[in-house]
Parts: C-alpha cells; structure tokens; sequence
C-alpha cells in the first residue's frame, strides 16, 4: 500500500460518511411511507460503507486521511441544490452510478489489497439494491412529477456529475489514475 | 399563512432564533453547510404541503426571496 492507496481508501470513507449524513437529516424529515423506510436502509448501509473502509485501512495498519475535497459541494455547484424528494433521489441514482462503476474498476485493479477488496465486493452488493430502490421510486414519482421532468432531471445532474468526476479527475488524477488505467486490471 | 408565520416556521425548522430570521438575511448564512439547507426546504415542503422544483429556487438567496416563493405556492 502506498499514499495514493491510503488516498483513495479515505475518499471512499469520506464519500459514505457524507452520503449517511445526507441520508439520515433526510430519514428524520420525510413522511413515513416506503421511500423513508427504503431511505433509511439506505443511510445504515452508508454508514455501514464508512465502517467498512475504516477497518479497511485498520486491516492494513493505516489510518485514515482528513480529507478535504467535499464531493457533495461540487454536486451543487455544478448542479444545483435538489428541492424535492424526486430530484434528491434524481441526484442519487446519478451518483450510486458513478460510486459502483469506481468500484467496478478498482476491483479489477492487479494485486489489490484483500482488506480494499473484501470491502469493494461488499459494498458493491449494497449499491446494485441502492440503485434499484432509487429507480423504483423514481419511476413512481413520474406520476406527480410526469416522465418527462423525472427523465429531463436525471439527465442534468448526470451532466453535472460527468463535470464534478472530471473535475476531481483534473485535480487528484496522480492518485488515481492507477485505478483508471486497463493496463492495471488484473481481468 | 402570514409572512411573519412563515418566518417563525423557518426559524423552527433550521432550530436557530427566529431573530437571526431577517428578511434580508442569505440563507446560506443560516446554515452550517448546504445539507442543512436542502433538509429544511424540504422539510418547508413537507410542513405547508406544497412542492417546489428546482426552478422556483433559482436565484433565490434571500429568505424574503424564499418567503416570496413559498407565498406564491400557498395562494
């Protein structure tokens, strides 16, 4: 393991500890009904993300980095700030899209530590259900919203997170460029 | 509801004295970072049942900005 390694094991603590706390202010303002239930499994399972990166790096002796790159603010810069349950959700499905296509790749990556990589298959269970509770409830919420608006919205924020993911790219590709590049992948 | 009702309920819902509460005021200003933010306007929603989009909030920095848009929803 090396400081880009720890790097990445950071970032991925920090996004999840974000995306429970999002998730959680959430849980506690939405009316009952399935999408708080849904919702709420969903901020246990973050937090839960955030545990298992944790013990990750406590596996390989390393602690975590204090980062400083808030990911969530990029988002509503290049996006703007979500008002109603349909466009947070919008937002969700985007990012739970880019977060398991990350950990697609680095899972391939060649003589990946067994802790990150425990950690990546587990997590990326979790995230194929994130992303279907979050599809289903959007395809439900076309009714009030209509189709169209669902549609013109997701398409918007995936926009938006192209610009933040190739942003960060721009700005940390040193530290994780290993984990973009085939040449690594072991299969 | 009266303006001064929906300045209350802001108040309550971002948990800080209403005397910080101030027509004038950045909504930015009032929270700690903009979690807080989309939580309460959502929570906003959810009390007065009505819906905003993300295009009711354009611009919108002020609370008489956000207080002109929820008046606008309720009448």
């Amino acid at each position: 393991m090396n400081d880009n390694d720890r790097w990445i094991v950071s970032f991925y603590r920090n996004s999840e500890i974000s995306g429970a706390q999002f998730f959680s202010r959430l849980a506690r303002v939405l009316p009952a009904g399935p999408i708080q239930f849904d919702l709420t499994k969903h901020f246990a399972d973050e937090s839960q993300h955030a545990w298992y990166w944790t013990k990750a790096l406590g596996d390989m002796n390393l602690d975590p980095i204090k980062m400083t790159f808030a990911y969530q603010d990029h988002y509503l810069e290049a996006a703007g700030m979500p008002t109603n349950i349909m466009e947070i959700l919008a937002l969700t499905m985007v990012f739970e899209r880019r977060v398991i296509s990350q950990y697609a790749r680095h899972s391939r990556v060649r003589d990946i530590h067994p802790a990150v990589q425990h950690a990546l298959n587990t997590i990326m269970e979790d995230e194929k259900w994130h992303i279907q509770w979050v599809g289903d409830a959007l395809k439900q919420m076309e009714e009030k919203f209509g189709a169209e608006r669902v549609k013109n919205t997701c398409e918007r924020f995936r926009k938006a997170d192209e610009e933040v993911y190739g942003r960060m790219i721009a700005e940390h590709g040193e530290r994780i460029g290993h984990i973009l590049d085939k040449q690594n992948y072991a299969f | 509801m009266q303006r001064n009702e929906l300045t209350a309920l802001l108040a309550k819902l971002l948990k800080i004295d209403a005397a910080r509460v101030t027509e004038n005021a950045r909504l930015t200003d009032l929270v700690a970072d903009s979690f807080v933010l989309i939580e309460t306007v959502v929570e906003l929603q959810e009390e007065l049942d009505i819906t905003l989009v993300q295009e009711d909030l354009d611009g919108v920095v002020s609370v008489s900005q956000l207080l002109d848009v929820v008046t606008a929803k309720l009448a």
